[in-house]
């Protein structure tokens, strides 16, 4: 998030259990990987977000970039960049988020 | 779209073969078992102390039922004291097996609620807070106006 430079890009940082070493919330240690002041974080021990968004899989270790002006009405939305793993992607998501330039004007 | 997205390969989602439900019947049956035993020694905790520490584990992987097992396990916790002080009483004394158990029993159910409450947050954000599908849409919306980022993790 130290790239992005987008003072009004919000982050949602979902925490969720996976493996089997997932069994309790997120640390001070996690937590703190994501320290920008942009990013909420949450933690999801049922998967709901995952099962939202793919019901036949679980979706992890994964970042999706969301137009201005797209709203989750009945089914989640589409992303218009998504990947995984995070690591293999970075690169690209940064390319599509500077894209994106500035967004919003509220505050 | 990517079809590699779903997991990262070589760590399966479901590392170790079974499901978390699975799994979490097992330890729960496993804890039936060795608690059951474990009550059969007349004055010696170790009943209530492996049923607190198998149900501080099992809380592990049964999310739904998650509170309750864990103050399942506390209340085992406080029983197993109970005939820990009891059993000096009778003229037993302590076992290395008993203070074994005792310790980790109790190291299980103290990682077990430490690891319920997530973390802080760091500093400017909201605290880390228990996601609700609802919730969450409806803050997603509200942000609406601008460009959002949807990132989900796995905490290890």
């Amino acid at each position: 998030m130290r790239d992005v430079h987008d003072p009004n890009v919000r982050v949602f940082v979902v925490w969720e259990p996976v493996l089997v070493t997932d069994w309790h919330a997120p640390g001070a240690g996690a937590v703190s990987r994501v320290p920008d002041v942009r990013v909420t974080q949450f933690w999801d021990p049922r998967r709901a977000l995952s099962q939202a968004i793919r019901r036949d899989h679980i979706v992890w270790d994964y970042v999706a970039i969301y137009r201005p002006g797209v709203r989750w009405g009945d089914a989640f939305p589409a992303a218009q960049f998504s990947g995984a793993p995070v690591v293999r992607v970075i690169d690209d998501f940064r390319r599509q988020l500077s894209a994106n330039g500035p967004s919003g004007s509220r505050t | 779209m990517r079809a590699h997205w779903l997991w990262r390969p070589g760590r399966p989602p479901q590392a170790g073969g079974l499901p978390h439900d699975l799994r979490g019947s097992f330890a729960s049956s496993a804890a039936a078992v060795v608690s059951a035993l474990g009550a059969l020694s007349c004055c010696l905790p170790l009943g209530p102390f492996l049923l607190a520490a198998g149900s501080a584990g099992a809380a592990g992987f049964l999310l739904s039922v998650q509170p309750y097992l864990i103050a399942f396990s506390v209340l085992m916790l406080a029983v197993g004291f109970v005939q820990a002080f009891r059993a000096r009483k009778c003229g037993r004394g302590r076992r290395a097996l008993n203070v074994t158990v005792l310790l980790c029993s109790t190291g299980l159910v103290a990682a077990m609620l430490f690891g319920y409450v997530p973390a802080s947050a760091p500093a400017g954000q909201p605290s880390v807070a228990a996601f609700h599908l609802d919730s969450f849409r409806q803050s997603f919306n509200a942000a609406a106006d601008r460009t959002r980022v949807v990132v989900l993790l796995s905490p290890t």
